[in-house]
Order: C-alpha cells, then structure tokens, then sequence
C-alpha cells in the first residue's frame, strides 16, 4: 500500500507565500500525488543558522517533526529546499545509526515522542521527477509555455550532499532543465547554474557578500539570454525577487529579471487562470511574460 | 558523510582531530575554485583556511577568524574534494563552537531566539494570516510550544553554560 503523503510547507512559504502552498495543495493531487489535510509541523529546523549554531537541537527537532508524519504512517513531501535538506538529512542520519537514535529518542521520550525511522521525504520537484515521471507529466501540458526562455537554480541544499539527497549531479544539474522542458519551456544552459543564490550569506549577517552572490548568478544568466530564472525553494526566490528589488541601485549592470516558482509555471501549464498563480504580486515582473501568461498576444 | 559534532570531545581534543581530518589536503585548491563565496569575498578562502586551522595553537584562534560564518553551505568543496576532506562539516563543528563562546553573528542570535519563542523562523503576522484567509487556506498553529521549548532547552549548546547533551 502507497503512503499518504503530507505536505511539509515551511515556515517561510506560510507566511510569506502561502499561494505556493494553495498551488501544492490543488496541482499536486492533479498529477497523481495525494495530498493528506495539513498537520502541524515546526520549523524544519533551518539548516544554515540553526544547524551552524547548535548540531545536536537542529538533529532532535528534525525528528519531532519526522515523528509527526510517522504517526500519521505517512510519508513527506517538501516545498523549500531547505526544509528538504533538513528532513532529508536527518533522517539519513537516524536511519543509519542506531546509537545516535538511540540518543535522540531518549531526548524525544521526554515530551512521548519515539522515532523508528520509517518515513520517507521528498522534495515536490524530486517526487514530481520520480513518481510522476517526464511523460505522464507532459500529459497534463495543455497550454505549453514555448515562449520563456528559462535558466534553472535547482538551489545548493536540493543538490548537496548529494549522497543524502539524492536529487541530481550536484555539479551538472539536469532534472529541474527536463521538468521546465516538460512544461515546453525553452530551456538556458548555462555556465553558473550551480551558483548560490546568496541568502544565507544575508541570514549571517553577511548583506554585502550575499548581494555579489545574487549579482553574479544574475549576470550569468543574462549572458546566456535567460529571461527569467526558475527555482523549486522559497528562499531562493525571496533572494531572487525581493533581493533585486531592495538592491537595484548595486544592481545595474543586471536586467531586472522575474523569478518563477516551478508550481506557478506548472499550474500555467496546466490551463490555470493567471491570476491564481499570484505572479502578479511579485516583485520583479515582466509585462510581456504576464500578457502570454493571460493568453494575450505580447 | 555527515555526523553530529561530537559535543563530547574537549576543545584540544576537536582541534587535534580537525588537524587529523585535514592533514591530508595537498592544496590544489578545488574547494578555493568551487566556492561560491570566494567568487564574492576575496578573503573567504577555503583552502587557505584550512592552512590556517591546520597552523592554529588553540580553537579559539581558528574562531577569531569571522569567515567561520562565511560559508554558505552548499557542499560544493566537500563534493570536489580528491581528498575527501568535509569541510563543510568542519565549519559547521566551528560555528557550533562559535555559538557555545557567544561569538555567533547578531542575525543568527535573532534567529535561534525566535525560533525558541515561536517554534518556526519566519513568525505569524497579521498580514499572513490575512493572505492565508483570503486563500482559503487554514490557520497556522504550533502545538505544544512549551513541550518544544522544553526539549530545545534541554538539548540546546547554546545560550546555556550547563550542557545536557555534554553530561551524558
């Protein structure tokens, strides 16, 4: 019997960007991946700041949460590659030590918590690539978006350790490429696809390195005549879109260029009205993108 | 590869190891070349880096050094490296010490103190629930904040001169 699957949304897309959370919870089921009514998680915890100041708590909380969804005899599936590294991580590390288990249940008993390690976590894009596959999903295709020219970030933590995640080849990605290919995007290689986006140089205090770190990536893309950048975690779109916004003054030599989030693109795709993707509230638009997104002609 | 740090080794005892673990590098400088913050941040250099901490007395003179929290986690060196080397892991093991000594940066103390008191990173406001509503989506609720809070106290290094984790 297939588990159910629940939705590890975040604590960034809630507040933030719950649409992304509506569009999981609507498309995901209508590609054939069930969705179960949200239960409550906490923070994954972060993986940077959090894990980088104290291992151990980061370890324990990851599995409360892994509990929770064990409890449920179901399995994840995330939306921010962050929450994914977490998950992903910790449980490779419970699985295959039962020592350091051991350890961590001792610390869960105290509030009745046990975790036997049965859960399975993915992330959507890795679920939609694996589950749903390239051909069933171009099934689903009814409105091709053959006018964007789209340059991937599948983002550091989907891609490493990739070992653990188990995502794609950390140092040539491809399966974000064959997702926006499946979708009819024209797809931008270029060099700088596994560059970082920069946001967790600003969560430590770092704004000058992180803003180089976004300047960067985006004139890389620009090189290559990507006019619009495509990602599957909410942290690097907050860096992409709100960052090109707060810093367009260091930003000049850099086109304003929109970021989407793959479910936007996807439920586009799929025949859903413009308006339910919430793209109209980014930061960064492009008017040609929004016209062909409404069906107009640019 | 990954592993907890090893909270019960003493501070010479970590230092010893980490010179252990990095003794091997031959510095090609692969880790230097992948770095995303190096392209960014001339002084956030890994491989120097790990020369440094492979010439330090003590553990806290490698933490004198702000580029502790520098990295920005990606794992490309430790997916590079010929040698095997984590360095990845090693910085996560400084800027676990660094926050034990206090010396994490202001924006990572915010952090760990909001994710206490409210259990998440990004905390509920007015406006999110609002949007939330206005989709259709249910409220947002952490259970059982205190029990969470409890267990974050417990097993926490940081913040507390007394070490649970470390007693054991």
């Amino acid at each position: 019997m297939t588990k159910p699957n629940l939705l590890f949304t975040g604590c960034l897309i809630e507040v933030n960007y719950p649409y992304l959370e509506k569009l999981a919870n609507d498309l995901l089921p209508k590609i054939g991946l069930g969705i179960s009514d949200r239960i409550e998680f906490m923070c994954c915890p972060e993986p940077i700041s959090f894990r980088g100041a104290t291992d151990y708590s980061w370890l324990v909380l990851a599995a409360r949460n892994l509990c929770l969804a064990e409890q449920k005899g179901a399995n994840i599936i995330s939306l921010c590659n962050g929450c994914e590294n977490t998950l992903a991580q910790a449980n490779i590390m419970l699985q295959n030590d039962p020592e350091l288990l051991e350890k961590v249940n001792r610390d869960l008993a105290e509030i009745g918590f046990n975790y036997k390690g049965t859960v399975k976590t993915r992330h959507f894009l890795q679920a939609i690539y694996e589950e749903v596959g390239l051909e069933k999903l171009k099934s689903f295709v009814t409105r091709p978006l053959s006018f964007l020219k789209g340059a991937s970030h599948a983002g550091c933590h989907l891609l490493n350790p990739a070992d653990i995640l188990k995502f794609d080849d950390p140092l040539d990605p491809v399966v974000l490429d064959e997702l926006m290919d499946a979708l009819g995007i024209e797809v931008i290689d270029y060099e700088g696809k596994t560059l970082c986006c920069g946001v967790s140089l600003a969560t430590a205090d770092d704004r000058e390195g992180s803003i180089n770190a976004l300047k960067t990536k985006l004139l890389a893309t620009q090189k290559y005549d990507a006019d619009c950048l495509i990602v599957g975690c909410p942290f690097c779109f907050k860096q992409y879109d709100v960052g090109q916004r707060l810093n367009r003054k260091r930003l000049d030599e850099v086109e304003p260029t929109p970021v989407y989030y793959y479910l936007q693109l996807l439920g586009l795709a799929m025949g859903l009205p413009f308006e339910e993707t919430s793209i109209s509230t980014h930061k960064i638009k492009s008017q040609a993108h929004m016209a062909l997104f409404k069906g107009e002609e640019a | 590869m990954v592993s907890i740090v090893a909270a019960q080794q003493g501070r010479e005892e970590i230092l010893d190891r980490l010179k252990r673990e990095l003794y091997v590098c031959f510095e090609c400088g692969k880790c230097s070349g992948s770095c995303v913050v190096f392209r960014v941040k001339d002084d956030m250099n890994p491989r120097l880096f790990v020369s440094s901490i492979l010439e330090a007395s003590s553990i806290d003179e490698i933490l004198e050094d702000e580029n502790v929290w520098s990295c920005a986690i990606c794992y490309d060196c430790t997916e590079r490296c010929d040698q095997g080397i984590d360095f990845t892991h090693t910085l996560f093991e400084l800027k676990n010490l660094s926050t034990e000594i206090g010396k994490q940066p202001q924006a990572i103390k915010e952090e760990l103190a909001t994710l206490h008191a409210t259990g998440r990173t990004s905390p509920i406001n007015a406006r999110a629930l609002k949007k939330r509503e206005a989709l259709d989506l249910p409220e947002i609720q952490v259970p059982d904040l205190e029990a969470i809070q409890g267990l974050i106290d417990r097993v926490t290094s940081y913040g507390t001169s007394e070490k649970k984790v470390k007693e054991e």
